[in-house]
């Protein structure tokens, strides 16, 4: 795939004029679903005419959203500034100029809702490091052209700056391989048998058989519940996670995944801070595992699904392929080769169920906790991305002279703590891991991984 | 390094203020007709005990505050029965605040707090003085631009 920078430094440019009949589209019937479900009982009063004026009402609507929309679009420019920022304008009454720093750069999705979808067009997302709102969506591009803008992206990010030749990506291969992809019947059976859903539709089938038994109507009432929102985050899961596919690509980790919206999620090397690897209860025997991951700027602000897509590494996987990704992430760094240190005894006065899972450890480039006896949880944090070490000690784990360290990350669904280790190695390990970190901060260059000549943007007009 | 001794005057005087609103919310609720008369007695009591007590923890829990510039990190340890122990290296220091309230102010101290990437990293010290506050900030910000680290 031979690729040409269509973007000059400095022009600005607009979005895709289609932008708003894709924006508005996806409203009419919406509104109609709505108005037939809410407002049935118009058509006993008004008779044959609440059929035309409903329909009247979601066409007024959309046309509305229409026009909105082509105002907004109007005002819609982007472009790459002489700085090597990458700026937004929007906004109709208020002007939002937005600098988003290609240098931190964290992660640049590729979403298609349904509707873009059929008509060839993506929605861009680019998130950057920063607390708040650090990102920048830009809805409608075609298909290509964000492929396009993201490719040229993540590439400015990465060779916008002066870097040692050496310290250039090893897999300069621009071709993408597949590390990992995820079959719907393993997906599917893996979000039956999570802790959460599996317990509550077990409980389902206690109330249902219960009820039958007695025949009496206590708790059916329950049943909507705890069998109601399983079943909306297995099928909304479901969807998000359909046909998950991780491949390797020269930018980074792509992530390709979802049903009815498609999203392709690339983050480049060096931007994982941790991973958490999970094993709910129900899924040892099979042998699965999920890896959710903290990037700094996702996941902190809880925008529903997109969150929680955003910070998924892997839905379900067996460990071998969990450890492949892993290695893609933290290069030279091996899991199994990890000595794991298990707390004392006298944990378990504190910690009486998971104490004898409980553990850390650490290699080279990596610092490892474990944690958790009925979901497992393994995390993992490179030293590189170390942010601050704490050591903290409540009374009770005073008595027993315990303490547990945390290894701060930025914010997200991973937290990293040894927890209950005696009091004195605790100390020990805050200690060596901030030296650790120290070193691996001095010598890490894994987040401007490409030299400038490597850039395929060099002298390309 | 400890902090001064006057952060355990301020928090004595933050915590009288809130005895006193205290106080006076039982006075007006005894002089509520329908109210039994154990209520705001046990409410006195109970809020007057607490006082003593803070008043006389605060002491030990001042001076269990204290940190250290060091090469490359800064330590801050604090806590009596929960006891904690941050370290922040330089390099990931992103915003240094200083701040100080109307307490603080006039009793001359201030809040020194490190912020990093990680929302959780809590590192601040109270009770400072503020020529000792802000030397310590102007330092720290100096060694966390030599050494930045970005993310």
């Amino acid at each position: 795939m031979s690729i040409t920078s269509s973007h000059e430094t400095g022009r600005k440019y607009k979005l895709h004029p289609l932008t708003p009949v894709v924006t508005a589209a996806p409203v009419l019937p919406g509104m109609l679903v709505a108005l037939i479900a809410f407002g049935g009982g118009g058509i006993r009063s008004m008779g044959l005419w609440a059929v035309p004026s409903a329909i009247g009402l979601a066409l007024l609507l959309t046309l509305l959203v229409l026009v909105i929309s082509y105002f907004s679009w109007r005002r819609f420019e982007y472009w790459f500034d002489d700085a090597g920022d990458f700026r937004v304008d929007s906004g109709i009454l208020y002007r939002n100029e937005r600098r988003l720093q290609l240098s931190r750069l964290q992660s640049v999705d590729v979403v298609q809702p349904l509707v873009a979808r059929i008509v060839g067009m993506a929605s861009l997302r680019i998130e950057v490091a920063g607390s708040g709102d650090s990102k920048a969506v830009l809805s409608y591009l075609t298909a290509a052209e964000a492929d396009q803008l993201r490719l040229e992206i993540v590439s400015r990010s990465a060779g916008g700056r002066i870097v040692d030749p050496k310290s250039s990506s090893p897999q300069a291969d621009p071709s993408e391989s597949v590390l990992a992809s995820v079959s719907p019947a393993d997906l599917g059976i893996s979000l039956l048998l999570r802790s959460s859903t599996a317990g509550l539709l077990a409980l389902t089938v206690l109330i249902v058989g219960m009820t039958f038994l007695t025949s009496g109507v206590t708790g059916v009432a329950l049943i909507p519940f705890t069998g109601g929102i399983p079943l909306v985050m297995i099928i909304s899961e479901f969807a998000v996670f359909f046909g998950f596919t991780a491949t390797h690509s020269r930018d980074g980790i792509r992530l390709h995944h979802g049903l009815l919206q498609t999203q392709v999620q690339t983050v480049p090397p060096g931007r994982v801070s941790a991973v958490d690897f999970i094993e709910p209860f129900l899924w040892r025997r099979k042998g699965w595992v999920r890896i959710r991951m903290t990037v700094a700027g996702i996941g902190k602000t809880d925008d529903g699904s997109g969150g929680l897509s955003q910070s998924t590494l892997l839905p379900v996987a067996t460990w071998d392929v969990a450890r492949e990704i892993f290695a893609q992430i933290v290069p030279g760094s091996n899991l199994d080769e990890i000595t794991l240190t298990s707390v004392h005894r006298r944990a378990r006065w504190r910690a009486p169920i998971q104490w004898s899972r409980l553990a850390w450890g650490y290699d080279s480039s990596v610092f490892v906790a474990r944690r958790g006896r009925i979901t497992r949880h393994l995390t993992v944090v490179p030293h590189a991305r170390t942010q601050s070490v704490r050591v903290m000690q409540g009374p009770y784990s005073r008595w027993l002279d315990l303490a547990s360290v945390y290894v701060d990350v930025p914010p997200g669904p991973v937290s990293v703590a040894a927890l209950y280790c005696p009091a004195e190695a605790g100390r020990n390990i805050a200690q060596s891991q901030a030296d650790r970190a120290r070193l691996a901060r001095s010598t890490d260059r894994s987040t401007h991984w490409a030299s400038p000549d490597a850039s395929p943007f060099k002298g390309s007009s | 390094m400890r902090v001064s001794p006057r952060l355990t005057l301020a928090r004595r005087l933050t915590s009288t203020l809130v005895l006193i609103v205290v106080l006076v919310g039982a006075t007006v609720l005894a002089m509520i007709p329908d109210v039994p008369r154990w209520l705001p007695l046990t409410v006195v009591i109970v809020s007057c005990g607490g006082y003593a007590w803070f008043a006389w923890y605060v002491g030990r829990r001042t001076r269990s505050w204290g940190y250290a510039e060091r090469a490359e990190d800064l330590l801050v340890t604090r806590g009596i029965m929960f006891r904690r122990l941050v370290i922040v290296p330089y390099g990931r220091m992103q915003i240094v605040d200083l701040a100080a309230g109307p307490i603080d102010r006039k009793l001359g101290i201030a809040t020194l707090q490190l912020h990093t990437a990680a929302a959780t990293t809590d590192a601040k010290i109270p009770g400072l003085e503020p020529e000792v506050a802000a030397a310590l900030r102007d330092r720290l910000a100096a060694l966390g631009e030599q050494r930045a680290a970005g993310l």
